[in-house]
């Protein structure tokens, strides 16, 4: 702790404090960058940052649309910088943006944040309706577009991928408990969640107790999905305490784990990686960028022991997707969104999806892509599985505080699962959390 | 710093008590007072950076983060907006605002308590006459040495919830089953006690090993003739004279329980400190409410909370042992005093 033994000097440093407080408190966003964007000087050199999480770049690298576009185009060189996890990304993006400072040319933004973006950063990203690239946003669902859209009908971002979801799972531990591991005899088994549940009970059954999903988490995850709202209503008022949507899939999670169907493993902990290898559970509900997860955490050694299911009765869910973004301040405004347009393009999307990359937000390259088979998931045809489920996903209301309520609900069931607490009690815990925290 | 010199009258000019030489007896007043204007200045002048750069990287942040506390204010959207005390009020009806009090405290008191014992055990061997005294005095140090994260991650997977984890595997072996230890609410604590003590004991024996080294031997001699123990030595001797170390180290150790961070962030991977909050210490929760939430102005309101009890914690430590001093040691410090002064003399 600071102790002081002159006064005087307190007050003198008090008063600089001050000072500077003044000074940053001006420091507030600028509305220059608010009008129309034109088209970039092919002949000027420009360097275009990138600052990125979760692979997304990383992707685009793998793909070789980076190095392709450099070449199509000699004076722009790309840097960009990434990290993997969103939250991680999102503090330090969300820092610079309340010191008014230090964005790069190009910053992607994850779905679940779109609502805050769209309704509180308006000032700080370009708006897309007026760059020339505005034809593009036409390719993309009403859903993409529209969680990042604002009150005034700005678009702030050019969708980059989409999260369809399916089941994944592990066709030869499903052999070995004598169910069938072929896809389309599963699926006559598990016509709705209850016979998806009873399946997993004869799983269990046949395998000493073996987990049939991989997380509580993951299950409520793919079971609100699918409704037609979430947290929010159209008018963006949270109405999770009362509506269809939150409640059931909260008891019907909880009720998994009390009947032991989920291996009690929290999603992206080092040991959920682990039991994608050693088949410590059997299903698991996976988007369509799980895919590529799977396959990195399980090894070569499980090429084909994995197989993927539609969600039953034709439903479809989204889980994730994001946006790429460029601000309002940046000084390669122009080049920086010619450079957003080509990656989120028809054929660029497409081209990803095909080398087992993200699955394409953009609908003319889902309709590009029917046909792409996944070998390590047994030929599994992806390509259909995921454009069905991403026709099928109803266009959910986001929220402010989606984050933050899906975290407590999260934490609710991990109570149930690893503490034993009873599912009203810990419903009752959520609910707590979720005032306190939002209200 | 002398605090109160540029409030009174300037003291005699430095050379007024010379004799007049040729030069006229004002100029020389003139200069010398210059002389000692500069004179007088010169320690503020040397001192200068360092309250500049505390103004800017200390003071400043405070002040900001007290003025935060007053707004609505979230992590990448809007600009702040003045809400009077409403924070503080939304902040004391928290209830995982009492939550997260009550585990500092507990963390606090199982990882403080078993390390300043062991650390003084350790202190006490150390000081012996050993072989290879010098390589022990270095690894105690050797967990303080290591980095906190490295550690962490580390002492996760010892304390695993699996009945492959190390520490379940050593509890197979005495017949105790499987503890699932980051859900539950008194394993999970322990866990992070445990981190918190394999880090600091070696630091604090390492002070308390330079406290008793300041202990007159003579006092040890005069025990020893009494017909005094190792123990009571230890408990008569060395004890009492590291009083002001212990106090010292109570100080640290307070400040550093409550402003626990890196252990309970990296064992659960995140600021919500266990589904039940079982170990959400108060900075957990306010990087939570900050960082995660994005709500800045609450996680601000927490952060004047905190300094106002580290303040008040330290405050009631220093209190309490100053207490116990003044009962208890007073005729012990005289006596050493006596002792001490008679060795100068001699």
């Amino acid at each position: 702790m600071h102790r002081f033994r002159s006064r005087r000097a307190v007050t003198a440093v008090a008063a600089l404090g001050v000072t500077s407080l003044g000074l940053a408190a001006c420091g507030g966003s600028s509305a220059d960058g608010a009008g129309p964007v034109g088209t970039a000087d092919p002949d000027e050199a420009v360097t275009i940052t990138v600052d990125s999480f979760g692979g997304i770049f990383a992707n685009y690298e793998k793909a070789g649309l980076l190095d392709q576009y450099q070449e199509e185009h000699p004076n722009v060189t790309i840097e960009y910088s990434e990290v993997q996890q969103e939250s991680d990304y999102w503090t330090a993006l969300a820092t610079k943006i309340n010191s008014g400072s230090g964005l790069a040319d190009i910053q992607p933004l994850e779905i679940s944040r779109a609502a805050l973006v769209a309704s509180q950063q308006q000032d700080v990203w370009t708006d897309m309706l007026q760059t020339p690239v505005a034809d593009q946003l036409e390719e993309e669902t009403d859903a993409a577009v529209g969680a990042v859209t604002t009150q005034d009908g700005a678009v702030l971002g050019l969708p980059t991928d989409a999260g369809p979801m399916a089941i994944c799972y592990r066709s030869d531990k499903l052999e070995e408990a004598g169910l069938p591991s072929d896809p389309a005899e599963l699926a006559q088994q598990i016509t709705d969640w209850d016979s998806y549940e009873s399946v997993g009970e004869q799983y269990a059954a046949a395998t000493d107790g073996a987990a049939w999903m991989d997380s509580v988490g993951g299950y409520y995850r793919v079971l609100t999905s699918v409704e037609p709202v979430r947290n929010y209503d159209e008018e963006g008022e949270p109405t999770w305490e009362s509506n269809d949507t939150v409640r059931p899939s909260f008891d019907r999670a909880a009720g998994a784990a009390e009947k032991g169907l989920t291996a009690g493993l929290s999603q992206f902990d080092p040991a959920w990686n682990t039991a994608m290898n050693t088949g410590d559970f059997a299903t698991i509900a996976c988007p369509a960028w799980m895919l590529g997860y799977i396959k990195q955490q399980a090894g070569d050694e499980n090429a084909g022991n994995w197989d993927v299911l539609p969600l039953p009765q034709q439903l479809g869910g989204n889980w994730g997707g994001s946006f790429l973004a460029v601000p309002q301040d940046s000084p390669n405004r122009e080049a920086a969104v010619e450079l957003a347009a080509f990656l989120t393009s028809a054929d660029a999307e497409a081209d990803e999806f095909r080398q087992g990359l993200a699955y394409p937000s953009n609908t003319a390259a889902q309709e590009q892509t029917l046909d792409v088979t996944d070998e390590y998931f047994n030929g599994a045809p992806i390509g259909e599985i995921f454009s069905t489920a991403a026709q099928a996903a109803p266009n959910q209301p986001l929220g402010v505080d989606d984050g933050a309520i899906d975290q407590a609900i999260g934490d609710a069931l991990t109570a149930v699962e690893a503490n034993g607490v009873a599912p009203d009690e810990a419903w009752q815990l959520a609910v707590r959390t979720i005032n306190d925290t939002v209200g | 710093m002398a605090a109160h010199a540029p409030t009174t009258t300037p003291a005699e000019p430095a050379g007024a008590g010379h004799p007049p030489t040729r030069t006229p007896p004002d100029e020389v007043a003139r200069r010398s007072r210059r002389e000692g204007r500069a004179y007088r200045r010169a320690p503020y002048v040397y001192i200068a950076p360092f309250f500049l750069l505390f103004g800017a990287f200390g003071l400043f942040p405070l002040v900001y983060t007290v003025w935060i506390s007053f707004q609505e204010y979230r992590l990448g959207g809007g600009d702040p907006e003045f809400v009077g005390w409403d924070n503080y009020v939304w902040l004391f009806g928290s209830p995982s605002f009492y939550n997260s009090l009550w585990k500092t405290l507990t963390i606090g008191l199982i990882s403080t308590v078993p390390q300043l014992l062991m650390a003084l055990g350790l202190a006490h061997l150390l000081n012996m006459n050993m072989r290879v005294r010098a390589f022990f005095r270095v690894s105690m140090i050797v967990p303080y040495a290591t980095s906190l994260v490295a550690a962490t991650l580390v002492f996760a997977s010892i304390f695993a919830n699996t009945p492959g984890g190390l520490m379940n595997v050593v509890l197979g072996m005495v017949g105790i089953d499987p503890i699932n230890w980051t859900n539950g609410n008194w394993t999970a604590q322990i866990a992070i006690a445990t981190i918190v003590t394999w880090h600091w004991t070696g630091y604090n024996a390492l002070i308390y090993l330079a406290g008793m080294q300041s202990i007159p031997k003579d006092l040890y001699e005069a025990a020893s003739i009494d017909g005094a123990g190792r123990f009571r030595q230890f408990l008569h001797v060395t004890v009492p004279g590291l009083r002001p170390t212990i106090l010292f180290t109570i100080v640290l150790s307070t400040i550093g329980a409550t402003q626990l961070f890196t252990e309970p962030f990296l064992f659960g991977n995140g600021a919500e400190g266990g589904a039940l909050g079982q170990y959400q210490v108060l900075t957990l929760y306010m990087y939570n409410i900050g960082f995660e939430i994005g709500r800045l102005g609450r996680a601000a309101a927490i952060a004047c909370v905190t300094l106002i009890i580290v303040i008040a914690l330290v405050l009631l430590n220093t209190g309490l042992a100053f207490l116990r001093t003044r009962d208890k040691s007073q005729p012990l410090l005289r006596r050493r005093r006596g002792a001490s002064s008679k060795k100068v003399s001699r």
